[in-house]
Parts: structure tokens; sequence; C-alpha cells
């Protein structure tokens, strides 16, 4: 051990901080170096010194003060409405930039909800007949929107049957793709078909079936993901909807 | 509660039979714990007058923390009031196997960097706690002997003052726990919230920061005699 390594431990060896293996031999060290010596002695000073670091004395009245002073607190806190405590504890120093932080991510994600909804809904009115883009997904981005023309009951059913025939023929892969009014351009694709409600055959446990005789029109809409075993459909009964008249 | 002995009786005084309760410092420091415990549990359940009593017993240690982690009587005087607030709030999340000093520095320690944080200028007012000590107050006088160790006592006194008004935070906090008030590096390190490899770190720099702070004030001084 050189004075240098021994010079850095002092300060630890000097308050018995050090493991007892490394302390002896600073120990063996310092006995045999003039220089360590001095340190580890003026070190020794100042730890005595640290002795005389506390504070004047207070008197009495100086405790008693403090003391009433927190008990007058307390009975204010104990007497204080809920509410009144709850925000106090809310606002705090330490929490205080936890509550802004939370308030702000909350107003962020309303904001960012109410812009995403509302450009989906412009997208929607103004989207007859085009080809859409709807971003709101990472799943269905890129996703073709495209609003099916409204279709005569016969010729939807026909479509279905012949669709249906298909199907059968096709195998399990088929097989997946339940729908009978797909407009399916492979995956991540997406189509929207306006049926009435007697022959769109998927959907028989949504439409009550009292409602199957009225002329009621069925928005629907699937999208193919990328993933060829998840599609999305999603229904809507709303005949006078402005997407179910595209052309 | 202490143990209580039968002192051995002289003879001829069997008859007079004398029970002696000696209070050794154990059994001292165990009744102590006890009836700390049990302030703890009733001020823990809101009786107040429990809880003075525990302000009692700890506002010394508090006050003596406090000033020397901010450096002046009024700051220390406002941290006190706080911790005990917090403490007062948080006795119930006190567990009774804790060592309840412990508990009390931990509290002391983050209040005393609260405050240190929102008063900013920490070092101006650790500067004027040594400002009724200043050179020209502490000439010495020949034949005052007294006065002079007093003198000596008080120069030394503001010469610490002074060291430790330099180091950081974190350190000073470290240096007090360990080297004031005696506790082990573990415990300083749960104190501080932190590892012992930290602390002895943060411990030895204050030291060697502290000794350098002196020899240079005593050279400075040596040469402007």
């Amino acid at each position: 051990m050189n004075c240098k390594h021994v010079q850095e431990l002092l300060p630890l060896y000097v308050g018995r901080d050090l493991e007892e293996k490394r302390a002896q031999m600073v120990m063996a060290h310092v006995q045999s170096c003039m220089e360590c010596a001095g340190s580890v002695d003026e070190y020794r000073e100042t730890r005595q010194l640290l002795k005389q670091f506390a504070p004047p004395p207070a008197s009495d009245a100086v405790y008693a003060g403090i003391r009433q002073r927190v008990l007058r607190e307390i009975e204010q806190e104990a007497a204080a409405p809920g509410l009144s405590r709850l925000l106090d504890s809310l606002f705090r120093p330490r929490l205080r930039w936890a509550v802004a932080t939370a308030l702000a991510l909350a107003v962020s994600v309303f904001a960012l909800y109410f812009i995403a909804n509302r450009r989906n809904n412009q997208q929607q009115v103004a989207g007859s007949g085009r080809t859409l883009d709807v971003p709101t997904s990472p799943a269905i981005r890129g996703v073709d929107v495209r609003p099916v023309q409204k279709r005569d009951p016969v010729q939807g059913l026909a479509g279905i049957t012949h669709q249906s025939l298909r199907r059968k023929s096709s195998g399990a892969a088929a097989d997946r793709s339940r729908s009978t009014t797909v407009n399916s351009t492979g995956p991540g694709s997406m189509s929207a078909q306006t049926l009435p409600n007697e022959n769109n055959t998927s959907e028989a446990d949504a439409v009550p079936a009292g409602e199957s005789a009225r002329p009621e029109k069925t928005l629907r809409v699937e999208m193919q993901t990328k993933d060829p075993n998840i599609r999305i459909i999603w229904f809507s009964r709303s005949p006078n909807s402005k997407f179910s008249k595209g052309t | 509660m202490g143990s209580r002995e039968f002192a051995q009786m002289p003879s001829g005084a069997h008859d007079m039979a004398l029970a002696i309760e000696i209070l050794s410092p154990v059994n001292a420091l165990t009744q102590t714990q006890t009836s700390l415990t049990l302030l703890i549990e009733r001020a823990a359940s809101g009786d107040t007058a429990a809880f003075e009593q525990i302000m009692i017993h700890s506002q010394q240690r508090v006050m003596a923390m406090t000033w020397r982690m901010l450096g002046n009587e009024a700051d220390a005087r406002d941290a006190s009031q706080e911790v005990f607030l917090r403490v007062y709030k948080h006795l119930g999340r006190f567990k009774q196997d804790q060592d309840f000093f412990a508990w009390l520095y931990r509290i002391t320690v983050n209040v005393c960097r609260d405050l240190a944080k929102k008063r900013q200028h920490q070092s101006n007012r650790f500067t004027s706690l040594t400002a009724d000590t200043n050179e020209a107050a502490l000439a010495v006088t020949a034949g005052q002997e007294d006065a002079e160790e007093a003198l000596i006592h008080t120069q030394q006194r503001q010469l610490i003052t002074r060291a430790m008004a330099t180091l950081p935070e974190k350190e000073r906090a470290s240096i007090v726990l360990r080297d004031v008030e005696g506790l082990p590096t573990d415990e300083v390190a749960r104190i501080m919230n932190s590892s012992p490899t930290t602390v002895r770190s943060q411990i030895s720099s204050a030291r060697k920061k502290i000794k350098i702070y002196c020899e240079q004030y005593l050279r400075r001084k040596e040469r402007s005699q």
C-alpha cells in the first residue's frame, strides 16, 4: 500500500468505517509512515471539532412554543372538514407535481379522443364512394373503407347464396371468414355494406326476429387486419345514415 | 418498573423486610422504550396529551438535528414544528419493531431537505449564524485564561460551523448522523434511504472537506498574524 492509496482510505479509517482487513493494512502503513500518521492526527482533531457542532441551548419557552403550535395545528386539522383535508393533502408540495401531471395527462387524452372522434365522423360523412384512410388504430392502419352500394334485397340474397355455396366448397380457410358480405381484398382491407336485416345471416343474434320483416337497413363494416385470423365486424342499424346511402 | 432486589439485611433485623427498587441503566432504557411504545400507541389513536409527551421526549434531538442541517435557530424551529406534525400524521404507519428515533431522524432529514429547497439561500443563513462571533469580537486579552479558553472554544465552534456550511446537503446529513449523533453506517443508510456504500463515500468526502477547510483556515490565520 502506498501513501496515495492510504490517504484515500484515511477518512474512513479514522472513523472505523473500513472493513477489518483494509483497516489493518492502513494501520501497518501509518505505523511506518510519518506523513500519513500526521494526517491521521489531523483527521482525529477535526472529528473532535465536530463534537462542538451543536446548537446554542434553547430555552424551555422555545420548546413549549413549538409544542403549542404543533398541537394547535393538529386540533385545527382535526376540526377541518374532510374535503378540505383531502384537497390539502392533494396540494402538498410533494404531490403538487404529480397531481398537475395527472390532470394534464387526463386533459390530453380527452382532447385526443375528442379530435380523433371528430375526424372519424367527418371522414364517414365525406367518405361516400371514396377510399378512406383510417389512422385511428395501428391494427387497421391503411385499411380501405369502402361504403358499399345500397343493394336490392334480392341481389344481396343472391350474393349471399352464391358466396355461401362457394364458402362450403373452399374449405377451412374460407370458414374463418363467416361474413357473406365481405369485399375483402386481402389482409388489411375493410369494407362496408348496407344490407337488409333478413339477409344478414351473421347478425341473427343481434337483430330481433320481429324487426327482420321491416325494410330497415343495417350498416355493416368489416375490417380484415394484417392477421388473417382476426377480422373486425361492426354493425349499425341506421337506415337514415348518410353513409349507408352512399353511391 | 425496575428490577426489584432485596438488600442484605444486618443480622437481628430479619423482621424488617426491605425491598429496594434498583433501576439499572438497562432497565431504565427498557422502561423508557416501553413507555414510549405506549405513548406512540395512544398518540396514534388520537391522544394529543400522549403526543405531547412524545414531543417532550424527542424535542432536543429534533431541534439539534434541524439546527445542524439548516444552520440557524429560526429555520430549526420551523423545521422541528413540521417534523412533529409529520410524525403525528404518520404515527399510524410506524411499526412497533422499528427504532422510533431512527424513524424520527428520517422524517427530520426529509423535512430539512424540503425546507432547504424552499429557502434556497441556506448557505447565507449558515454564515449568518457565525456573524455574532466575528473575529474582532474574539480578540484575546492577556491574563484572561478562562476567557481565552472560552474564546478558543467559540472559535472552534465557529470554524466547524463554517466548515459544515460548505458541505452539500447529503454529505452534511450523513456526517451529522454518523459522527455527531454516532449512529452506525447501516442505520445512517436506512435513514438517508441510501446504500451503506454511498453513505461511506459521502462520509469520506465530508471528512476530507472539513479537514481541508480547517487546514486552510488555520494557514490563513497564521499568515495574517
